[in-house]
Order: structure tokens, then C-alpha cells, then sequence
């Protein structure tokens, strides 16, 4: 009963709370306000971050549109004109060999059509210097398609370089040659490669090539798929990296290709590199996609 | 930026090698090479980046040798009718420098 104020009857409390009371109201009511606004500016902010994304996709959409109507115009003139039977000169069409290869290498398997153009010009009326320069010619296009893939690959893979020098036993087939073992790791996948030339054909510019893979126990390796593998096929100027892999678990791929060749060795590189890196006709499988899916959601 | 520094260049050129020379990680600046194509002998030096680029007059089977720390480490290459690029990796095992490509 101390704080008695005046005839009022009403302590400091009381005064405070007829003060505050109105007071509460207003803050109250500026809190909504602020909440209120605060979230229709990020409501905006994230609808102009998707329109922002939707126009960027679909501009992204559109060229890519153009550019496949554009490609595919461009693909079906220049394959049309190699099944002509009235076809132009081998000059010509080594000129239209170089269009597609510069153009679709990352989409076909050229490798037909540069034997064929290579048969055309073996069998060819033209003289033996004539031949010998389109002979060129053809070879330095395999071999820039060739550098052009390895340098996209080499930049989301790994990459193992050998020197062959040839013996005679390599060249007549009676001896093979085993490169040293490459062991390389691939997004944690470690895997061993051994490559083996089993012959070296000088005139075809061919290897005949023995490669084995293995697979250790890993974490994120299928059990189906640790082990050793192994498979041989030829590899020559006309066989890109791209196109020409061996497919291997976890949506990976692995080439062996021949940079350079002559009478006296080649220079041979392996590439290990993801998928997402090999042509466009290749597609990686459903489990592999479902895999990779949920390796996305378990890394949230 | 990878500029040659010593380079034996000759005007009928076959062919040779480009590249880098390493040790780990680590390039290897300034290090001595030699390319020995039969009687013909191209010396030259990597560069302050470690690259290096070596043309020979003749072609086919050559070696490359690199002096590292007093110690000689060779490699068998082939010489083609374009400059082929050689990744080269110093390893040194048992107290001798081995040289392969990487």
C-alpha cells in the first residue's frame, strides 16, 4: 500500500499498463505487418528467380531447337550426297567427309564412312602422289577428330599415355607387347588397366589390343561388378574415344586410343572417363540412373 | 607462357617431342634434356613451366635422357611426322631415378 498516487487509487503499474496496453497493440500489429511483407518480398523474389529460369530455359530450348532443325539439314544433305551413285569427285567428297567429321563426330561413329572414303581411295583411278594426299588428308581428319574428343574427355577423366616401339615378333604377331599396368581413380572408383598388343599392323595403321579391367571391393562398386574383365579389338586412326568405349559399371566408360603410328612404334593413350562424357547416342541405363538418383538424395 | 628455351631447331625438321617434365606434382623447370635419334643428338632444356620441345631430323626410335639431381634417367620414344606430346614423370625408386610417361 506504499505507492498510493493521489486520489486515483491508481499505482505506477497501472499507469505503465494503461500506457502499454495500446502500445502492445500497435507493436503487434507493426510485427504482422513487417511478417507480412518481408514474406510477399521473398514470395516475389522467388517468382522472379523462376521466371528468370524459365525464360533461361526456354531461350535454351529454342536454340537448341534451331540448332538440331539446322544440324539436321545440314546431316541429311551431306549423308545424302555419299549414297548418290552420281557422286563428285573423291576431292569432294573428302571435302563433305570433313564437314560431317568436324560437324557429328560427337554424335556418329564416323568409323564406316572414313573406311569406305579410305577403299574409295585405295581403289581410285587417281595417281599414286593424288592418293597418297587424300590418304593424308583422311588420316589427319581421324586424327584431329581423335584429339578434339580426347581433350573433352581428358578434362573430366583420367588418361594414361604409353610409347610402343615395335619389335619384329609385334609386327608379324608371333609376340605381344604388355604395357605397364595403369591404375586410375574415377569419382573414388579405382580401377587397374592392362593393356596388351597382341600385333601391330603397320600398313592398316591398326594395334590389335587386349584389355583387361579390374575392379576392387569399393564402397560405392556393385558386388556384380568388382572383378576382372577383359576384351580385344582393334584400334586405329578411325576408332574415337567417344564412340568407340568399353562400358564399365557406375555409368564409366574406358578407351584405347592410337594417337600416332609409323613403322618404327605407336604413342597410345587409355582415357577413363564418366558417361555423361561419351557421345549422345549413348544412353546410361536405368539402374544406373536410379542409382545415381538416389546417391543424389542420400548426399542432401 | 610455355615458351621453349632450348630448342635445336632445323629447317628440314622430321618430327619430335612436346611436353612436360615432373616429379609428383611438382613440374621441373631448367632440367637438362638430350633426344638421341641414331648419330644425331638434339639437346635442349625445360623451360621455367617445365615443358620442354625437342625436334629431331630424323625419325623413328629415339631416346629421351633427362639429368636430374647427377643422375641420368632415360626413356625409349618414336619420333613421328607430327610433334607428339610426352607427359613425362621422374619417379625415384631405390635411390634411382626412373623416367616414364604419365
Amino acid at each position: 500500500m506504499a505507492h498510493q498516487d493521489g486520489g486515483n487509487g491508481k499505482d505506477h503499474w497501472d499507469k505503465l499498463q494503461i500506457i502499454l496496453s495500446p502500445l502492445g497493440g500497435l507493436l503487434t500489429a507493426i510485427a504482422v505487418a513487417s511478417l507480412a511483407f518481408i514474406g510477399s518480398r521473398t514470395v516475389e523474389k522467388q517468382q522472379a528467380a523462376e521466371a528468370k529460369l524459365r525464360l533461361y530455359s526456354e531461350l535454351m530450348t529454342r536454340r537448341e531447337e534451331s540448332e538440331a532443325t539446322l544440324r539436321k539439314e545440314m546431316f541429311q544433305s551431306i549423308i545424302g550426297s555419299f549414297f548418290d551413285p552420281g557422286a563428285a569427285s573423291l576431292d569432294t567428297r573428302l571435302l563433305k567427309m570433313e564437314l560431317l567429321a568436324e560437324n557429328f563426330h560427337e554424335a556418329l561413329n564416323l568409323a564406316p564412312l572414313f573406311k569406305h572414303i579410305h577403299r574409295q581411295i585405295a581403289n581410285g583411278p587417281e595417281a599414286t602422289r593424288q592418293k597418297q594426299e587424300y590418304e593424308a588428308r583422311l588420316s589427319d581428319l581421324a586424327r584431329e577428330v581423335t584429339r578434339k574428343q580426347i581433350l573433352v574427355l581428358e578434362s573430366g577423366g583420367k588418361r594414361k599415355d604409353w610409347t610402343i616401339v615395335f619389335s619384329d615378333s609385334l609386327v608379324q604377331g608371333t609376340a605381344s607387347t604388355q604395357l605397364e599396368d595403369a591404375e586410375l581413380t574415377l569419382d573414388g572408383i579405382k580401377r587397374r588397366f592392362r593393356v596388351t598388343i597382341t600385333r601391330a599392323d603397320t600398313a592398316a595403321s591398326e594395334l590389335k589390343v587386349a584389355l583387361e579391367v579390374e575392379t576392387a571391393a569399393q564402397l560405392s562398386v556393385p558386388a556384380d561388378a568388382v572383378g576382372r574383365y577383359s576384351v580385344e579389338f582393334d584400334v586405329g586412326f578411325y576408332s574415337t574415344p567417344m564412340i568407340d568405349n568399353t562400358r564399365l559399371s557406375n555409368d564409366q566408360r574406358v578407351a584405347v586410343v592410337l594417337s600416332d603410328l609409323n613403322r618404327d612404334g605407336a604413342s597410345l593413350s587409355l582415357m577413363y572417363f564418366p558417361g555423361s562424357r561419351a557421345s549422345l547416342r549413348e544412353k546410361p541405363y536405368y539402374e544406373e540412373i536410379l542409382r545415381k538418383l538416389a546417391d543424389t538424395g542420400q548426399g542432401r | 607462357m610455355f615458351e621453349t628455351i632450348a630448342t635445336l631447331m632445323f629447317a628440314t625438321a622430321f618430327g619430335g617431342i612436346t611436353g612436360d617434365l615432373r616429379l609428383g606434382e611438382k613440374y621441373l623447370p631448367e632440367i637438362p634434356m638430350t633426344l638421341k635419334c641414331g648419330a644425331e643428338e638434339v639437346g635442349g632444356k625445360t623451360d621455367k613451366e617445365g615443358s620442354f620441345r625437342l625436334t629431331a631430323k630424323a625419325g623413328g626410335k629415339c631416346q629421351l635422357s633427362v639429368t636430374y639431381e647427377k643422375q641420368t634417367a632415360a626413356i625409349e620414344v618414336v619420333l613421328f611426322d607430327k610433334p607428339a606430346r610426352y607427359r613425362l614423370l621422374l619417379e625415384l625408386k631405390d635411390g634411382k631415378y626412373t623416367i616414364k610417361r604419365a
